[in-house]
């Protein structure tokens, strides 16, 4: 394995690992809107590392700047959606 | 049309013909197809989302892209860390901040924000202020709130922060 496959393992094994604590977190946190903190943080950097590791792994300028587009459309819409299911579980809860 | 009309259009479809750029890889073969697309996108943002009396300037928005994709990644670890640890130390809780973000755009851009740094989570606003979901409420929630806001403040052509500060207004 050469230097650059170890740092792509290395990066795609992180951002596994922040999607799997996500997960855990929608499991062990007591509340919605405490498993909405794990879902929408743990997750986006779960996917920032696996879109760092994708973009290295193709070492192309084109294919890099579409992964960061994606992943920075992924960010504002997690930091929209979050706020959305938020108040929308808020209100469920008759607390509005 | 006025001037500024025109310029924020042409912002707007230069984005979007960056976007398409990126998207096309930069390879020529679907410049016809860019031609009626990237105008169309631009119209439509123009109608789904009008120029607001307040404008994002997108050199600044990028100056702070750097620091806020920081915060976001210790909100990451903050949050893996408080999920995997055995005695799972989350005691959660509600603070009402009062926002000086008036306008639609700004506060939501401000909550989605907050919604990815460390602990908190924007859940709207009502008379008293926007509604922020802690993992744990320490005394420098707050304060933290605070700063972030000074900090997108700054991305805006004037300044969001209105003078009067409290006009709090339900948009839930």
């Amino acid at each position: 394995m050469s230097v650059m496959e170890t740092i792509i393992a290395a990066l795609l094994a992180l951002g596994v690992f922040f999607y799997f604590a996500g997960t855990i977190g929608l499991l062990r946190f007591p509340d919605t809107h405490s498993r909405l903190h794990a879902l929408t943080k743990a997750d986006n950097l779960g996917l920032g590392f696996i879109v760092i590791a994708a973009a290295l792994h193709w070492g192309d300028g084109w294919i890099a700047a579409k992964l960061a587009l994606v992943w920075v459309l992924a960010l504002f819409a997690a930091g929209m959606a979050a706020q959305l299911v938020a108040r929308a579980a808020l209100k469920a809860e008759g607390r509005e | 049309m006025s001037l500024p009309f025109v310029l924020i259009a042409a912002k707007r479809a230069a984005l979007f013909a960056l976007v398409w750029l990126v998207l096309s890889g930069g390879s020529a073969a679907g410049l016809g197809a860019a031609l009626f697309a990237v105008p169309a996108a631009a119209v439509v943002s123009l109608i789904l989302l009008p120029p607001g009396p307040r404008r994002l300037r997108l050199m600044r928005v990028l100056a702070l892209l750097p620091g806020f994709l920081l915060r976001s990644v210790s909100g990451g670890v903050d949050v893996a860390w408080r999920a995997l640890h055995p005695g799972l130390p989350v005691r959660p809780g509600w603070i009402s901040v009062k926002t000086r973000m008036t306008d639609g755009v700004a506060r939501s851009l401000y909550g989605a924000e907050t919604s990815l740094l460390p602990g908190t989570l924007s859940a709207g606003c009502d008379a008293a202020g926007l509604k922020v979901h802690c993992l744990e409420v320490t005394a420098r929630t707050e304060e933290r709130l605070k700063i972030e806001e000074r900090r997108l403040a700054r991305a805006f052509s004037q300044d969001a922060v209105s003078q009067d500060g409290e006009d709090g207004r339900d948009d839930g």
